[in-house]
């Protein structure tokens, strides 16, 4: 026992390496294969860890001056899905999430309750971040498993209702969005647009998307959707508003284009010794149902390049900003995640069918749950990216990000889970 | 960690000897090194899996290829530069782009449906 608790103080460093070499070593990945994986994932962890010190370092300082000098709330620093899924693949539930996600999908599919067969074994984090939430308010590893289960269930059960507006929608067969920070909003999309309806006038209201502009939109989206562009532009005016003098300008703007680059290499790393897992995960499930239709479920990024999807993006990237700024109660300045804005928001436009002016509503108002609950979620995250042993120095503010306030499921069984 | 190194090293390097050795007994004469850019929403998710595969499926076919990734909305221009053998877009296609090389959905990489077909189809083109 000594040994097993000496090994989990030293983090996910060291734990998830050999974490993941059992579980290759289960799904009969070669030894010498399942070892790299570990390795991969271990140097991935590590190189993520260099980044967020950079990051919340130059951010944090920086985001507390200029709150500090225009009485703004904004303490909470958006640092992005990647250290977001990085915190949840560091918790002590991996191992028995992935078990849950995959023995809670066979029985699913072998009862037929389902046709989807998700073996996204990277996006697995939505559920393991679901139980760290419980994990981490409770201590209780029974009700974590338990949340995190609820929450396995629904996002395949949304994602079976999801797949036929897919291949509607997209043109893609036998796919779905097993997906949950965007596909979670699904029956909140569909009922703002109910609710649009029912209001005389407004109802009335129908602008058409003009697709005729696609060439601007794909110009616009090479610069906000790069995110060395937004860290350099955004570091600039975040150094002024803080009031400092053109040579720290210069060094902020600089530091967070970096971060901004770096940051998706390293999880990169990461994604890439977790690939021959989630190969023999899918092996092992198709070996189970052959023949059998079923709908693979994706990654929700797939849906980016949709004109719709990716204008309407586009348009809140300076509207998520002013949000952040005028809604009451929000702490979050928008920063990292900035560029997947339009995935986020993947199901607040598709249920408009190609009404801008729905799309646009029903972004805003998604938009600003996404604030708040990021907003609400922060406080604790950040207790639990300095437990899982990431560099978080004091007094520079709490951590969160837009993806994580796109986990609305997750906010939802987290704070019923919190009652017990 | 050093030993660990070499010793990984020699076991790749014995592995890229042996596929040459097949290669030349069983394969024609294809030495060329193709060029692919393979494009999704944010240049490093799902473009990571489907080029892994796509990888994977050219060399046990004993065929060399180079493939770079980014955003959907660099692939155009990116082509444009770099002049592939063929693109692939794991994510929906903006409308209007156009292109001098084959284009391919990269779907069949991500969920493993219909892979070798896809495969097969990509080579076939690229042949030509």
């Amino acid at each position: 026992m000594g040994i097993i608790k000496a090994l989990l103080d030293m983090g996910a460093v060291v734990v998830l390496p050999i974490i993941i070499f059992l579980i290759g070593v289960f799904f009969r990945l070669r030894v010498k294969d399942a070892f790299k994986s570990g390795l991969t994932i271990g140097i991935g962890f590590v190189g993520v860890n260099l980044v967020i010190g950079m990051l919340v370092g130059n951010l944090g300082t920086a985001t507390q001056k200029m709150s500090e000098r225009f009485n703004l709330n904004l303490t909470t620093m958006d640092v992005g899905w990647p250290v977001e899924s990085a915190i949840s693949f560091a918790t002590p539930l991996v191992i028995w999430v992935f078990i849950l996600a995959l023995v809670i999908n066979l029985i699913m599919l072998t009862m037929n309750w389902t046709n989807v067969m998700n073996v996204d074994l990277w996006n697995f984090w939505h559920f393991i971040f679901t139980g760290a939430l419980v994990y981490y308010t409770t201590h209780s590893m029974v009700l974590a498993l338990i949340a995190t289960a609820i929450s396995i269930v629904i996002i395949i059960k949304l994602a079976d209702w999801a797949a036929p507006i897919i291949s509607k929608y997209f043109g893609m067969e036998g796919v779905t969005f097993a997906h949950m920070e965007s596909i979670n909003w699904l029956p909140i999309g569909y009922g703002i647009n109910k609710l649009i309806d029912m209001i005389p006038g407004i109802n009335k209201i129908d602008i058409r998307m003009n697709s005729g502009e696609n060439k601007n939109t794909n110009s616009l989206m090479s610069i906000f959707g790069d995110p060395a562009i937004m860290g350099l532009i955004l570091g600039a005016i975040i150094g002024a508003l803080a009031g400092y003098g053109w040579k720290e300008v210069l060094m902020l703007a600089m530091n967070l284009a970096a971060v901004m680059f770096l940051m998706p290499r390293m999880v990169k790393i990461l994604m890439e010794g977790l690939i021959p897992l989630s190969e023999a995960a899918q092996e092992f499930m198709n070996a189970r149902f052959p023949g059998r239709k079923v709908y693979i479920g994706l990654d929700g990024a797939i849906a980016i390049g949709d004109p719709g999807i990716m204008s309407v993006g586009v348009i809140m990237v300076p509207i998520s900003l002013l949000l952040a700024v005028i809604l009451p109660g929000n702490t979050m300045l928008p920063f990292a995640d900035l560029g997947i804005i339009p995935i986020l928001l993947t199901w607040a436009i598709i249920p408009s069918k190609g009404n801008l002016f729905r799309a646009l509503v029903s972004s805003i108002i998604v938009m600003s749950l996404i604030l708040l609950i990021g907003s609400a979620m922060a406080p604790l995250l950040t207790t639990i990216a300095k437990e899982v042993g990431f560099a978080i120095p004091e007094g520079v503010g709490s951590v969160s990000s837009l993806d994580a306030g796109s986990h609305v499921l997750s906010y939802v069984i987290w704070k019923i889970f919190s009652l017990f | 960690m050093g030993l660990f190194s070499k010793l990984f090293k020699n076991n790749e390097g014995e592995k890229v000897e042996k596929k040459d050795v097949v290669v030349e007994e069983v394969n024609t004469t294809d030495n060329k090194k193709y060029r692919a850019i393979i494009a999704c929403g944010s240049g490093v998710a799902t473009s990571t899996m489907a080029r892994k595969k796509i990888e994977k499926g050219f060399e046990e076919r004993g065929l060399k290829v180079e493939i770079t990734q980014c955003k959907i909305g660099e692939l155009e221009n990116l082509a444009k530069v770099q002049k592939p053998n063929f693109v692939i877009h794991t994510v929906v296609l903006p409308q209007g782009l156009t292109f001098d090389c084959p284009v391919f959905s990269g779907v069949p990489f991500l969920t493993g449906v219909g892979l070798t077909k896809a495969l097969d189809e990509i080579i076939d083109s690229i042949k030509k």
